[in-house]
């Protein structure tokens, strides 16, 4: 059992994923960022954009470069922009606690 | 045989910049992306969003302005100042003008290091896409590298600045980006990746003078474009930007093609110059305030205008008025010929006047009315308000160069700072220090002066030199009649 589990919040993380272009790489990257999830018992509701398909909401979303990850719940909202499969920084930082 | 093709010729895009284009040699390179660099405040948004508004306005090309570090409400805040109404522009129907936040998310955000899949394409794609929408042949992104500032990578910042450029490239727009050089968000030009990238560099400066801090632009880079290497000047007013270009030197043009003589309007003082005044040449009238030369130069530029020759006039000490008032005075109708354009004046303040802006001027509205002739009164002026001796010396040798390439025959005016009644023997010696450093640019010198004599002042006048020419190096009387200058006996 993972280390950190029985800090599991019990807010619904909302999380989009941005990347430029649908096929495995993105695919490889919300399937990482599921399992990690899940692994840690944190409910999620993850949504990915292609970007090239959908610039407007990037440019809704003011997202200017790809791969980027919008944790917008729980608040306030985080951006990890970057290449989010290259290390499990980004999975401490995405759990982290609002009040550090 | 086969002849090679002729290397591809890169088009030219007019910016409407006032002087930039002619500084550029032209235009900027159509369809290429050219890097604004400075330190803040150096004017970048503003060559930028000029560059866009004169795009639409004056030469009917649809713009985008994207906005990397300020909120496009204060950029229209900005630009309204120069009377440039954005929003007007950007209105529906006829959409000239985008204008698109692109500033960076303001809240928590973490960076992770960058990597293979790393790029702007969100960016990229938005822009690509207004430029579709608005048929834009004109791209600006103001503040680019605070897009870029959390990137660690050199490598990463460099894919991604190629990736822009070229895309704008695919697209065929014309782009400026701004960079500034110091701070933390330098990258861009810290580690060279503009160098590799960019077809061209534009350079503002802005550094202390005597009077108020000049702002000075150099084109460090412009690939396969011909352009004019070193700094030139330029100002920030409430119309915009105005450069102001150095005059090309022109080689090449064989001094025997201008071989005239111009009359002085004094038939004695053609005289002693076997002829007036060489055409093409500069001479210098130097004397003490109210020895004459006012007149000299009002005579010059009658004479001129009697023969058909179109005159322009700088004058820094006394106004337009006042020489019109003076001239007619002594019967010289010169009224007729400024109200037709053939005589013009241009009048330069006193205070922070800067010689390659006079130049400029010059250059400007010789070419406008066809000038044979200048006076400037004076030259001494300039040197007054502060410029230096190597400002001045490559101001005469700009204008020599003018002279020389468009036939036009000026006569500069030095004050001398001396006493009342300078006696004969100084006269003839007497060329000051700086007389002397700038005689070797002019080609002719005339000396004005007041001698004391026991009983009355009298007036003196006598030619140093005439380059290539021979004169009667006599000193000669002469007084201010009704009719103008009139040279009187030999002084034995």
């Amino acid at each position: 059992m993972p280390e950190d589990a029985e800090h599991a919040p019990t807010e619904t993380y909302r999380l989009t994923l941005y990347v430029a272009g649908s096929g495995p790489v993105m695919e490889r990257l919300a399937e990482r960022i599921r399992r990690w999830l899940c692994a840690r018992n944190i409910a999620f509701d993850l949504d990915t954009v292609d970007v090239l398909e959908d610039v407007d909401r990037a440019m809704r979303d003011r997202v200017w470069a790809t791969p980027t990850l919008i944790r917008s719940a729980p608040g306030p909202e985080r951006r990890f922009i970057g290449e989010i499969s290259a290390t499990n920084e980004v999975m401490r930082l995405l759990q982290m606690p609002d009040s550090d | 045989m086969e002849t090679p093709p002729p290397p591809p010729q890169i088009e030219r895009l007019e910016t409407g910049i006032t002087g930039l284009d002619r500084t550029l040699g032209g235009g900027l390179p159509k369809g290429r992306s050219v890097l604004v660099t400075g330190a803040t405040g150096t004017g970048k948004s503003v060559l930028l969003s000029e560059f866009i508004y004169r795009g639409i306005t004056a030469y009917g090309q649809p713009g985008v302005f994207v906005a990397c570090e300020e909120p496009p409400e204060a950029i229209r805040l900005n630009v309204a100042s120069f009377g440039w109404d954005y929003a007007a522009l950007e209105a529906g129907g006829t959409e000239q003008l985008a204008l698109l936040d692109a500033a960076p998310f303001k809240g928590e955000l973490q960076m992770v290091e960058s990597g293979e899949h790393y790029s702007l394409v969100p960016l990229v794609e938005t822009i690509a896409k207004t430029v579709e929408r608005t048929k834009a042949e004109r791209v600006a992104l103001d503040g680019l590298p605070s897009l870029f500032d959390r990137f660690r990578s050199e490598r990463a910042v460099r894919q991604m600045f190629l990736m822009l450029v070229q895309r704008l490239g695919d697209l065929g727009v014309t782009t400026l980006l701004s960079s500034p050089t110091t701070g933390n968000l330098s990258t861009l030009s810290e580690h060279g990746v503009e160098e590799f990238v960019a077809d061209g560099i534009i350079e503002l400066q802005q550094v202390p003078g005597e009077l108020r801090s000049l702002r000075k632009l150099s084109i460090r880079k412009m690939r396969g474009l011909q352009y004019q290497s070193g700094t030139v000047e330029f100002v920030i007013s409430d119309r915009g930007l105005e450069v102001f270009p150095r005059i090309p030197l022109k080689a090449g043009i064989a001094p025997e093609l201008l071989t005239g003589r111009k009359s002085t309007g004094i038939s004695r003082l053609d005289d002693i110059m076997h002829g007036g005044f060489p055409e093409g040449h500069i001479a210098l009238a130097s004397g003490n305030t109210g020895a004459g030369k006012t007149v000299l130069g009002l005579q010059f530029v009658h004479a001129g205008l009697q023969a058909g020759e179109p005159a322009l006039v700088l004058t820094i000490e006394e106004s337009r008025e006042q020489l019109l008032h003076e001239a007619r005075v002594f019967g010289w109708d010169l009224d007729t010929p400024h109200r037709e354009n053939r005589l013009a004046f241009i009048d330069v303040p006193f205070s922070g006047m800067r010689p390659d802006q006079i130049l400029y001027q010059i250059v400007n509205k010789a070419r406008e009315i066809g000038a044979k002739r200048l006076v400037m009164d004076s030259i001494s002026a300039l040197i007054s308000a502060g410029a230096t001796q190597r400002e001045v010396r490559l101001f005469l040798e700009q204008l020599v160069s003018l002279c020389k390439s468009e036939g036009i025959t000026a006569l500069l005016m030095y004050a001398i700072s001396g006493a009342f009644g300078a006696a004969a023997g100084q006269l003839l010696g007497g060329s000051s220090i700086t007389e002397a450093r700038l005689s070797s640019i002019v080609d002719t010198i005339i000396l004005l002066n007041y001698v004391e004599r026991p009983d009355r002042v009298e007036k003196l006048l006598s030619v140093l030199k005439v380059r290539g020419s021979k004169h009667d190096p006599g000193i000669f009387r002469f007084d201010i009649t009704d009719r103008g200058i009139e040279i009187g006996e030999r002084e034995e």
